[in-house]
């Protein structure tokens, strides 16, 4: 496993002293976890290190806020790399890196700093104790900003001890704290930003704190004014060149156990002209580098199948690249699902594994008889939304009657539904025409446009009633009463009610009013689309178009 | 005891069970008695005891068909179950070099039926917690004497339920999903080590739950750490942000801790939840795997299937055509849960056993040893209308046209209750051996049904509903509808297409068990006779299909018609098919609304006025009517808007109007007495006729009265108002609004 392997490697890099340089296990090793399968090599982002390096070694400044709104996990790793390669000499750096969704209470970040910066580990078998200095055992140092403040310092004291510099003023030791996703100190721990900005005022010690951010600080910051303005770093998005070099890099270097596998370094050649294809047909959507190696990681071992089928059909090697013609004919079969592709696994509505598995060339297609073919494309968007739910015919006629009462005005109810006492039911309003809008005065813009209007119950529970007596009579086991009795007896059952219920909590229909509300009516929102109303209606033969104010 | 119940210090008392107490004090565990209900009327003609032999019958019933319900559900969801195992398994292996970040596996079951998702939960959580794998090397299942080699290994999974009642907060969920992980000890020789709180890390941390998994790879090894499942119920419930922050810090300690999540959704798979609720930056940490569970009509069709109509499985009471159509009208119109039709068939079951002969239903011993106590049991004085009306019943099947005589003539010779009871055992092996006989030729019209569906033949399929061809199989329509067109179809068969038939039929048979196969030695033979005369495979060209052909169609079609009668066919047939369950509507969807409105406006239906219900029989002419109804009677009559002083003169006029009338009535024989304050004093009209002292208490008493009435008014209208019928929106002085409109006369 490339994650385990990493963290072998990194567990080997000596621990001797994390006062006169950082080592990677400084850091928590899970901060690594998303970008941890990433090459050193990053282009354009060495600038960005050597500039944090530069910050963070000189005297000053005291605060630094890093604001990245493009690619933050990727200045992460760039942040934790120079980090580790600090110059260990003349100061003595220690640094700790936490991140703020984790730490959303004040004791957690107190412990994962002091922990972080004594390169202590909580074991199982020592009880998970949390750093508490070489003396006081029973001591905490997260209780409060004080105890935490005294923890900075009974720590400084300790390691300037154990290095043997606590004289020499020139040799202090440098807190270097970093607090990724600073942006959340604001939602989860707001006291607290003003304090960890002076950190190095209160406790008296040298501490950077470093804000690593995909928002403005102005946006974090709780009074402006009040703390000193940092010292500000933007990083830019990456060029084409960069991120296209940076996505090249990405395949691995090793060697494969089978030759015919679709990470061969043989492929490398071929890689860099699919990652620059890739490239040209998603930027104009999404130029994440992130994203893009979703998008190949998912397509590449399909675009290589078709060589690969011809390297099993060659048998022994050596096996070789595809030629320009070969390289063009699998541009021009594969080029199509790169869009198809970007659809599908960009917003998630499937994984990568699951999408390369379902669009596959079939088995046994080679590029040698791929002249004339083309693949087909499976699981587009059209195809997902397809299927509808199977429901409770009362649950359908309820929803139908939740669609019918968001999008229709209240004054319409009686026109569009009303029956009058002869039993027929009352001219309708025929759908089409264009309304005529007096001069200057702005045309009403049509309800599905403005989003389902919010219904109290009673409305819902009068529609429906409607609805069964008109288009339910004869699917009823029984029938008995006059016209409209029956309804208004079954609209008011208990399974009635309990179905509006459950389709509130399977999300079909929302309940705008709280729900311990109990005076007054609750309010409902239809959450079904025009498309999957239709479906229902026709299912349960209602005649939708026609009932609506304002046909589509 | 005692004193525990009073000390302050003590805030909480436990007081264990040993049982219920019997009368005399003394307890007796295991002696609860419990009787089936029986009306009245029913209880006229039953057996003494009768009630809890029925409900020993009952529960045997019962016990048989819902074991069977429970499997069928279990073998339902062993799909899911075993893809979600493999999925768990399968979870963090090596990782695509090509993948620039870890996913956090992520499974998603969505099914509507919350109750079954639930059930599937228990499944996959007894099936990852299981300590010896289920898969040995053979691939069967481990052995049932328990013995395995890989019993030593450890669970697949450490697994851990969370429901948003557990999570308001972000701490609350950290702390649920930590505690649950790191209250299993890691390694079994050690006991959990006490952390202190202070001084160790919080119990909401991440970091701890990373050191107790680090503890637990050192014991177990690298090969057998097991993964920590999170399953997380009601998912839609989950506060969004909360969600949110959860999986991202979980996916900043992937993968040195192997979770995974599952997630129940109860909304429908498309438009997905999860992408109209989460956003982008979440969506992009997980690897969904997405599931969905069996539901619809499918689910109750292979229910029904494998419980009633399966050769295999013979259940002491058979669903009616009629109650088939309500189970499934009730599960297609309302809700669509297995929950709900188990509780509707258990109350089926329950109704089934009210009829007093429904005793008989298991055996005919009636709670004794041996036949001759049972009769003995029934010559008792007792049991003589129970007797009566078994007899009338059979002598009414015998010759359903004659004259009923038993009746008349009670004192029946042991002989003949013997007899009888031998008959009513008879009567039980007919019934059941004839539903036996008819699933076995259902199963058989599907399996030829299925293989012309598989031809190609699409006509072939149902025209009507599966449950309508259930309950036209028990009604005897089958056979003379679907029956007959698939029979027709067989006589148009090729020679290839009938002779893989004969073969698919000699096969499902041969698959039977020695009972059956025994049994149906008959229908065996008729198709070996039929196969014999298919020529082998070089002469099949040649070979003229028509007449076998017909013969097997006409075969089949005699087959289903012999087999498939109507189910009231044999004598005391209603014992052990269950009748009209349409009564059962109002039990489980009551209209509480409808019954509030009924007994406001017919109050005397539902108050026990003294010790006697008033039914409709003996509604007695005069009785004291509520406030209530006088104020709703006003209320029903108003506009939109209601002038509460108008309310209270027309409340004050029915008060008066209601006194002169039980002042009338108090004259007669009126037996009943008003609960209420006595009539009003108030006279009737006769001012100026009496003496000035008789004015003067008329004045004061139509005082008191006027308060009363006031203070009356008040509280009823206060009554009204807590039930929700009044709305007071302040719009228009002394004015309310009316809540409830245009109420049906029920």
């Amino acid at each position: 496993m490339r994650m385990s392997s990493w963290r072998s490697a990194t567990k080997q890099i000596p621990q001797t002293s994390h006062i006169q340089g950082l080592t990677m296990s400084d850091f928590q090793p899970s901060s690594f976890t998303a970008v941890s399968n990433i090459d050193d090599n990053k282009p354009g982002h060495a600038n960005l290190g050597a500039r944090l390096a530069t910050v963070l070694t000189s005297p000053s400044p005291s605060f630094v806020y890093l604001y990245d709104p493009i690619t933050p996990d990727m200045t992460r790793s760039v942040m934790h790399k120079t980090l580790a390669s600090l110059p260990r000499t003349p100061l003595k750096l220690v640094c700790a890196a936490v991140n703020c969704v984790q730490c959303f209470t004040a004791r957690i970040l107190f412990d994962s700093i002091l922990n972080t910066l004594a390169a202590h580990d909580s074991t199982w078998a020592a009880g998970c104790s949390v750093w508490h200095g070489r003396r006081g055992i029973n001591r905490s140092f997260n209780d409060s900003l004080d105890s935490f403040l005294h923890g900075l310092r009974t720590l400084s004291g300790e390691l300037s001890k154990s290095a043997g510099t606590a004289r020499d003023e020139a040799d202090r030791i440098k807190f270097v704290i970093v607090y990724e996703r600073a942006e959340r100190l604001r939602d989860n721990l707001p006291e607290l930003i003003i304090p960890l900005v002076r950190l190095g005022e209160l406790a008296q010690l040298d501490i950077t704190t470093l804000f690593l951010s995909a928002v403005q600080w102005e946006d974090v910051c709780p009074s402006p004014g009040f703390l000193p303005e940092p010292f500000r770093l933007t990083v830019p998005a990456l060029s084409k060149e960069d991120a296209i070099a940076w996505l090249i890099n990405h395949f691995p270097q090793q060697e494969v156990l089978s030759p015919i596998d679709p990470y061969n370094p043989v492929l490398r050649t071929l890689y860099s002209h699919f990652v620059e294809n890739v490239y040209s047909v998603c930027s104009p959507f999404t130029s994440d580098p992130m994203e893009l190696a979703y998008i190949i990681r998912a397509r590449w071992p399909g675009f290589v199948s078709p060589i690969l089928e011809d390297w099993k059909i060659q048998g022994e090697g050596p096996y070789g690249p595809p030629s320009e013609d070969g390289r063009m004919r699998l541009a021009k079969l594969f080029n199509p699902s790169f869009t198809n592709a970007l659809e599908i696994l960009y917003p998630r509505f499937m994984s990568a594994e699951e999408w390369g598995a379902a669009n596959n060339p079939p088995e046994g297609f080679r590029l040698s008889q791929s002249l004339g073919r083309s693949l087909p494309l499976r699981n587009s968007t059209s195809q997902i939304d397809e299927t509808i739910p199977e429901l409770p015919r009362l649950s359908a006629f309820i929803l139908v009657a939740s669609f019918l009462a968001s999008v229709n005005p209240a004054k319409s109810d009686i026109r569009m539904l009303g029956r009058a006492p002869d039993g027929k039911t009352r001219k309708r309003r025929k759908g089409g025409g264009t309304r005529k809008t007096k001069p200057g005065i702005a045309a009403k813009i049509p309800q599905r446009l403005l989003g389902p209007m919010s219904f109290p119950l009673d409305r819902l529970l009068a529609i429906l009633g409607t609805l069964l007596e008109e288009h339910d009579a004869e699917f009823r086991p029984s029938r008995v009463g006059t016209v409209g009795e029956l309804n208004e007896i079954e609209v008011f059952r208990v399974q009635t009610l309990s179905s509006i219920l459950e389709l509130v909590s399977m999300c079909l229909l929302h309940r705008t009013t709280p729900a311990d509300r109990i005076d007054g009516p609750s309010m409902f929102k239809c959450k079904v689309s025009y498309d999957l109303a239709l479906k229902l209606a026709r299912q349960i033969d209602v005649p939708l178009s026609d009932l609506m104010w304002e046909p589509n | 005891m005692p004193d525990a119940l009073e000390s302050f210090t003590e805030t909480t008392v436990y007081i264990p069970y040993n049982g219920p107490d019997d009368a005399d004090g003394t307890n007796n565990a295991g002696a609860l008695h419990v009787d089936l209900f029986t009306s009245d009327e029913l209880a006229e003609r039953d057996l003494s005891g009768g009630p809890g032999l029925r409900l020993l019958a009952y529960d045997a019933a019962w016990k048989k068909c819902v074991t069977r319900m429970q499997e069928i559900i279990h073998k339902l969801h062993a799909p899911i179950t075993a893809e979600v195992v493999q999925t768990v398994e399968n979870a963090y292996g090596t990782p695509n070099p090509l993948m620039p970040f870890t996913e956090l596996p992520t499974i998603a079951i969505s099914g509507p039926d919350r109750a079954a998702t639930l059930a599937l939960f228990d499944d996959i959580e007894s099936e990852l917690t299981a300590t010896a794998s289920h898969e040995s090397d053979d691939g069967s299942a481990m052995s049932t004497d328990g013995v395995s080699n890989s019993q030593d290994r450890p669970p697949t999974a450490y697994v851990v339920s969370m429901s948003p009642a557990d999570c308001p907060n972000l701490m609350a969920a950290m702390k649920t999903m930590i505690t649950g992980f790191v209250d299993n000890p890691p390694n079994d020789s050690e006991e959990p080590k006490g952390r202190k709180t202070a001084t160790s890390l919080a119990s909401y941390d991440i970091n701890l739950l990373e050191a107790w998994y680090d503890a637990v790879v050192e014991f177990r090894g690298r090969a057998f750490a097991p993964k920590l499942v999170v399953l997380l119920h009601d998912f839609e419930q989950f506060d969004h942000t909360l969600v949110q922050d959860l999986f991202y810090i979980c996916s900043l300690h992937i993968p040195r801790l192997p979770l995974i999540f599952v997630l129940a959704l109860s909304s429908p798979p498309h438009p997905s939840y999860l992408h109209t609720a989460y956003p982008r930056s979440t969506l992009a940490l997980l690897r969904l795997h997405r599931h969905s569970m069996l539901g619809g009509s499918d689910a109750l069709q292979s229910l029904l299937l494998k419980t009633f109509f399966d050769v295999d499985f013979e259940p002491h009471i058979m669903l009616g055509p009629s109650t088939l159509d309500f189970v499934a009208e009730q599960y297609m119109r309302h809700n669509m849960s297995i929950d709900f039709v188990t509780t509707l068939l258990q109350l089926i079951h329950l109704q089934h056993f009210m009829e007093p002969l429904t005793v008989f239903a298991t055996d005919e011993l009636l709670g004794m040893k041996t036949v001759s106590q049972a009769a003995d049991k029934l010559k008792q004085e007792e049991s003589k209308p129970f007797l009566d009306s078994l007899h009338t019943r059979f002598h009414h099947s015998e010759n359903p046209n004659s004259e009923s005589n038993a009746t008349s003539n009670g004192d029946l010779p042991e002989v003949d209750i013997k007899s009888i009871l031998s008959s009513v055992g008879n009567a039980r092996m007919k019934n059941m051996s004839k539903a036996k006989k008819t699933r076995l030729a259902f199963a058989i019209f599907r399996v030829v049904q299925g293989f012309l569906v598989k031809e190609g033949y699409k006509t072939a399929e149902n025209t009507r509903s599966c449950f309508d061809v259930m309950s036209g199989c028990l009604r005897g329509n089958l056979s003379r509808k679907e029956g007959k067109y698939v029979a027709m179809m067989v006589k148009k068969a090729s020679a290839v297409q009938l002779s893989a038939l004969l073969a698919e039929l000699h096969k499902f048979l041969h698959e039977q068990s020695v009972e059956i196969r025994r049994d149906e030695g008959e229908t065996r033979l008729k198709i070996v006779t039929l196969i014999a005369q298919i020529p082998r495979d070089d002469a099949m060209d040649e070979w003229d299909v028509t007449g076998t052909a017909a013969a097997v169609g006409d075969w089949l079609s005699e087959f289903f018609s012999e087999r498939m009668p109507g189910y009231s066919d044999e004598r005391m047939w209603d014992l052990w098919y269950t009748g009209q369950a349409s009564m059962l509507t109002e039990l489980i969807n009551p209209a509480p609304r409808a019954t509030t409105m009924a007994g406001l406006i017919h109050p005397e239906r539902y108050i026990e006025y003294g010790s006697q219900a008033i039914t409709d029989a003996n509604l007695p002419q005069h009785l004291p009517v509520p406030d209530l109804t006088f104020l709703f009677q006003g209320y029903l009559e108003s506009g939109r808007m209601i002038n509460v002083y108008d309310w209270y003169e027309s409340f004050t006029g029915s008060l008066e109007a209601e006194n002169r009338r039980m002042r009338s009535s108090a004259s007669g024989d009126s037996e009943l007495t008003s609960n209420r304050s006595g009539p009003s004093p108030r006279k009737a009209k006769g001012k100026g006729k009496g003496k000035s002292k008789a004015v003067e208490d008329e004045t004061e008493n139509d005082e008191e009265w006027a308060l009363e009435v006031q203070a009356r008014f008040i509280r009823t209208i206060h009554e009204l108002d807590y039930m929700g019928f009044i709305k007071h929106t302040g719009r228009k002085a002394d004015h309310v609004v009316k809540t409830v409109f245009d109420l049906p006369d029920s």
